[in-house]
């Protein structure tokens, strides 16, 4: 009896390997690293299997697993550091927001967003704090309900919508800076609150919240 | 409503996560304050663009095949703290000079970098937390075991002095490249060997070149481990553990050819 139980258990651990993976790709963007990741989830799965109660959800408990490694090592991991402003709001950000889109981006338009996310995306990607990038990668890969990503985060619902909005609206700011760029100069809207925000780039390590 | 409180209500909006009560407050903003209704466009599209361009990936054979095993064979072993150490630097030293030639997988040629304390920090958990994939003191076997699990042949060396044994191994890597991490007991030592095919030659920092049995080594310490490296037919071999420089330098020049 116990062996049946087992198989069953290895039987539906394999049954979300792809879940895993994908996951694992959206969060480490290379395939090695993700490869690693989702062994590891495995192992532990395996190691720590009395503690999973059979019948409750499988996949957000893996996914909680192969989550919390991968959070744990990149905070071991200096070099992808980044410093984050974790006020709940960002009021340059709202400002610029509320001035760029008062212009231009009336009807958001169709060529800017798709040039912005066929040349940035997988960088601004890779440049969203790793909580932030999480909450996005499963609610918008993953498909996750706010209550499943509670459950996979082992945190509050508010926590989750507020990882989810800080990190929407980093790329939501890159996309505007984008935007911006490609205008021709005539066009480009007064914007002096344009200058007070620190952009997002490959340079920068700044906090990213209100203080320039 | 005011729109403030709206702002923060437009993503569990747009996710469908609010209740329909409320929903409703939010569609009624929207209709008549123009910044409101663009946020909301901002944020649909940049979902909808995110969910389309992330399509469900399929795990690769040579992982459902690794995972399948680990899965039903159970051939796990943890990694006792002591081998985290020569592991730990073993790697570090890898990863300093791997970090000096550019990344692959299409990312942009980083500058070198003051490798050493970042790259001890960033690996040392890393290896700390990982268990052996296989357990297993037959060279063949775990040779074996390493097909389709890395993209070169895995021929665990055998070092000819009855003190040394094999203990095991698992996939690993370096710099995103796959790797072949063994683990050695020698006189009760921990003595790992990384096995991997760098994308150019690889060159140790203050490293001295010793020639033994024919072979050409790069011999050099880091962070109190001692490695050294070399190539053969055309894979490269760094061996680490902690030991003094002569006691490696023997341990590896007793290595066949």
């Amino acid at each position: 009896m116990a062996s049946r139980f087992k198989e069953e258990y290895e039987k539906a651990l394999l049954s979300h390997l792809d879940t895993l993976y994908s996951a694992a790709m959206r969060y480490t963007r290379n395939p090695a690293e993700a490869e690693d990741l989702v062994q590891d989830t495995y192992v532990k799965a395996l190691r720590f299997q009395k503690q999973f109660a059979w019948g409750t959800n499988l996949k957000a408990w893996l996914l909680k697993i192969l989550t919390n490694t991968f959070l744990n090592r990149c905070r071991h991991d200096q070099r992808h550091r980044k410093f984050v402003d974790m006020a709940e709001s960002d009021p340059v950000y709202d400002a610029y927001f509320d001035q760029a889109s008062s212009g231009f981006l009336d009807n958001p338009e169709e060529h800017v967003f798709r040039r912005f996310f066929d040349e940035r995306i997988e960088a601004c990607f890779q440049e969203l704090p790793e909580e932030f990038r999480v909450a996005v990668v499963l609610s918008d890969v993953e498909g996750l309900s706010y209550k499943e990503i509670a459950e996979v985060l082992d945190c509050p619902i508010g926590t989750v919508m507020s990882r989810l909005h800080r990190g929407r609206q980093l790329l939501k700011r890159q996309l505007l800076d984008f935007a911006a760029d490609m205008l021709p100069e005539a066009a480009k809207p007064a914007s002096p609150a344009r200058d007070n925000v620190v952009p997002l780039g490959p340079r920068k390590r700044a906090s990213d919240g209100g203080v320039p | 409503m005011k729109c403030q409180e709206v702002r923060k209500f437009i993503d569990a909006f747009v996710d469908q996560e609010l209740e329909p009560r409320q929903a409703l407050l939010i569609e009624e903003h929207v209709g008549s304050c123009e910044a409101c209704r663009t946020r909301v466009a901002v944020t649909k599209r940049l979902k909808q663009e995110i969910q389309a361009r992330h399509q469900p990936l399929s795990a690769p054979d040579h992982l459902r095949r690794r995972v399948d095993e680990t899965v039903s064979r159970r051939r796990i072993a943890i990694l006792k703290p002591w081998i985290a150490a020569p592991l730990a630097a073993a790697a570090a030293a890898l990863l300093a000079l791997a970090l000096l030639y550019p990344r692959v997988h299409g990312q942009e040629t980083a500058a070198p970098m003051d490798a050493n304390a970042e790259v001890s920090d960033m690996i040392r958990p890393h290896l700390v937390s990982l268990p052996l994939d296989i357990r297993d003191s037959n060279h063949r076997a775990v040779g074996e075991w390493f097909k389709g699990k890395v993209n070169f042949p895995v021929r665990p060396p055998a070092f000819k002095t009855a003190r040394a044994s094999l203990v095991g191994g698992r996939v690993s890597h370096v710099t995103g490249r796959q790797a072949a991490q063994l683990k050695y007991d020698v006189d009760g030592k921990d003595v790992a060997v990384t096995i991997f095919h760098p994308e150019r030659p690889v060159t140790l920092p203050q490293a001295t070149l010793e020639t033994t049995s024919g072979r050409k080594i790069h011999l050099t310490r880091i962070n109190g481990v001692t490695v050294a490296l070399f190539d053969d037919s055309g894979v490269t071999y760094a061996v680490t553990g902690d030991l003094q420089k002569p006691q490696l330098l023997k341990l590896v020049s007793s290595l066949e050819p």
